[in-house]
């Protein structure tokens, strides 16, 4: 090859090779921008404000008058208040009428628990408890219709209690996480797996407020609110991410888990015998969210034991009088093992 | 939060990227120092600046394709390249495609040699690339109980703050790219100096090795990539898998085609059942160690004798085709 014309060929080919990596030295690390100062917004902070203050006059008050304390979290506080380990405790069923009955009285103000002192729990396991002025949950296991069920029921004193954790802490992160590690990571008192939002690109999403995802055609969407409550779209009524923005519950929801389907809704069972997801027709393990008054929820996982694997249809959960007249419940993923953590 | 190297006014350099530069720069230098090609010069500079441009518009594309929650939009992908991510797996296919077009467009007379050139500088670089987890957020491998030097790495959770001890997954796959990359040096260069170097080879074992590697070390990965209808098996695994059975499948067939008359037809069908029969084992370990996640140690084990003997079973096949070829010359 003609001299000249190599060495013209390979200075054009080091320059761009130079730019090539020092286009690599500046692009190929995730970068944090550093964001001007804004100013500062009494509104923003209001809310923030108010509980501090709140909590001062809450505790300093606490021994001369007795005030009703807000035990309110801020959604965008993702690491919950540490459990006090002193409040976790175990009995036998038969041993718990004086928890029910006189401790946790005050939380759970009237409202009747599903859990009793005659439920015979597997194999004589004691029951697990944690009872705090905030939250009071039970933990048992049991058979039920020939399926060994784990259920948990939880009374709340504030509906940001009830709160949703996503892997790496924000929507979209590309990191999976065991559900123990990020019940540790976020201080939950009862926690469970039950939305894999990015195994498929479908579902309604609402994360801290916000519309993420809107893509309801095969799946029933559960809503959260402020108060609590969970509320239901179901599949093929939102199509767009423009009608989700204008829905009502889609503005009102903290968070969303879509999933599904609906088993219960407004009292009634509403399972229908055919969905997209879950094999509903199949024996798989299986879980539940149920709520079963105000801030008073429980949740349901049939997922069998290594000496009893039997595991219910979609039908056979409903069946089991777990979900008999509750207020709603959605049904979470079905998975060879669904799970949960108990701190 | 990623460690800083050099900050000034203008731009901030971070000390991944140094070493991913520094894996760019060492690969093609070993590239252009292994292909030999006098007569036609340009032919690997281009192939060089080519295969960067278009593999990081494939590791990009694929990102984002298989992780589009994490992007706002596809215009963002390609104007913020500092956010979100890139898939290796693009690197490769980018790479594969450019080859292929050389080939197509004859800018390249000998597409083997180019592909075995570009196997050793491809290890290489990603041995050296994969050190950059040293100052990465996490090194994105599942949670241990105790600390094991070199095995594990201590990181703090980006949510919790809290330490993890977590195992190095990208350390392992440095160690393996490393010894993938020094047994083809030495297996180019011993076949070299004997003349029994077949174009090609290098370029068959990089892709049988590197492919065994990752069926195992993806799956310790908790960040990998997925396609968009599935979420049990990761991208890397079903390409690698993929890869490795039908390598077995087309040197069994190679080797009956190429030796019929000579070869012991017995030995071979039990090899080949043996391979498939490991594959499968490899592919089950998977699953178990996806619904026991607490026997890792037993699982990843089991999944690397499985994977040992694949590999044995391929080059064990490619061998006596070799083996073949020369009685047939001689």
């Amino acid at each position: 090859m003609n001299k000249p014309l190599k060495i013209i060929q390979s200075f054009v080919f080091t320059i761009l090779f130079i730019l090539s990596l020092f286009w690599i030295l500046n692009n190929l690390a995730v970068k944090v921008e550093v964001e001007e100062r804004e100013n500062f917004s009494y509104t923003e902070c209001s809310d923030k404000y108010e509980k501090t203050i709140d909590d001062i006059l809450n505790y300093g008050l606490d021994d001369i008058l007795e005030l009703d304390k807000v035990y309110k979290l801020s959604d965008s506080d993702i690491i919950a208040p540490l459990p006090n380990p002193d409040y976790y405790f175990e009995l036998p069923a038969s041993e718990s009428g004086v928890i029910i009955n006189e401790k946790a009285k005050k939380i759970l103000n009237g409202q009747k628990l599903f859990f009793n002192t005659e439920i015979q729990t597997l194999n004589g396991q004691p029951v697990k408890f944690y009872l705090d002025k905030t939250i009071f949950a039970v933990t048992w296991k049991q058979y039920i219709n020939g399926s060994i069920y784990t259920l948990s029921e939880i009374k709340i004193a504030d509906a940001s209690q009830l709160r949703r954790y996503l892997a790496g802490g924000e929507f979209g992160s590309p990191y999976q996480y065991v559900t123990s590690d990020m019940a540790k990571t976020v201080n939950a008192v009862v926690a469970t797996s039950g939305d894999f939002y990015g195994f498929r690109n479908i579902g309604v999403i609402v994360y801290m407020n916000k519309l993420m995802r809107a893509s309801g055609e095969y799946l029933d969407t559960c809503f959260i609110d402020e108060n609590g409550d969970m509320s239901f779209i179901k599949r093929g009524e939102i199509l767009s991410f423009e009608d989700a923005e204008h829905e009502p519950l889609v503005k009102a929801a903290r968070f969303s888990i879509c999933f599904g389907p609906v088993l219960v809704e407004n009292y009634e069972n509403v399972a229908p015998p055919h969905y997209a997801l879950g094999e509903v027709k199949d024996r798989y393990a299986r879980s539940a969210l149920v709520q079963m008054d105000d801030l008073h929820y429980m949740i349901v996982v049939a997922s069998g034991e290594k000496f009893n694997l039997h595991v219910p249809t979609l039908m056979g959960v409903c069946e089991c009088n777990t979900l008999n007249g509750r207020k709603t419940c959605l049904c979470l993923r079905r998975r060879t093992d669904c799970g949960f953590g108990y701190e | 939060m990623e460690n800083l190297a050099i900050s000034t006014d203008v731009f901030r350099i971070y000390w991944s990227s140094i070493i991913t530069a520094l894996a760019v720069f060492c690969a093609v230098v070993s590239f252009l120092s292994i292909y030999k090609n006098d007569k036609r010069y340009y032919e690997k500079q281009l192939f060089v600046i080519l295969s960067i441009i278009v593999s990081l518009i494939f590791a990009r594309l694929l990102h984002w394709y298989l992780k589009t929650d994490a992007y706002e939009s596809l215009e963002m992908a390609f104007t913020k390249f500092y956010e979100g991510g890139y898939a290796l797996i693009g690197v490769f296919f980018g790479t594969a495609l450019v080859a292929l077009l050389f080939r197509i467009f004859g800018i390249t007379k000998n597409l083997r040699k180019l592909l075995d050139a570009a196997a050793i500088s491809a290890a290489l670089g990603i041995s050296i690339g994969r050190l950059a987890a040293r100052y990465l957020i996490s090194n994105r491998g599942f949670v241990v109980e105790e600390y094991i030097p070199f095995l594990t790495t201590i990181i703090k959770d980006p949510v919790s703050g809290s330490e993890e001890i977590r195992f190095a997954c990208f350390y392992a796959q440095a160690v393996a790219c490393f010894l993938i990359a020094v047994y083809l040096m030495i297996y180019y260069s011993y076949n070299n100096k004997r003349q029994k170097y077949t174009d090609g080879d290098v370029f068959f074992r990089f892709v049988v090795l590197y492919s065994a590697s990752q069926m195992l070390l993806d799956s310790t990965r908790y960040d990998s990539l997925y396609l968009r209808s599935n979420g049990f098996v990761s991208l890397v695994q079903i390409c690698s898998g993929s890869i490795l059975i039908l390598l077995i499948i087309i040197s069994f067939i190679r080797v009956l085609i190429s030796s019929w008359k000579t070869v012991k037809k017995g030995k071979q069908f039990l090899i080949f059942f043996l391979g498939l029969l490991s594959a499968a084992f490899c592919g089950f370990m998977e699953y178990y160690v996806q619904r026991h996640g607490d026997r890792y140690i037993f699982a990843y084990s089991m999944m690397f004798l499985a994977l040992v003997e694949i590999v044995f079973v391929i080059f064990s096949f490619q061998n006596t085709v070799q083996s073949s070829k020369e009685a047939l010359v001689k």
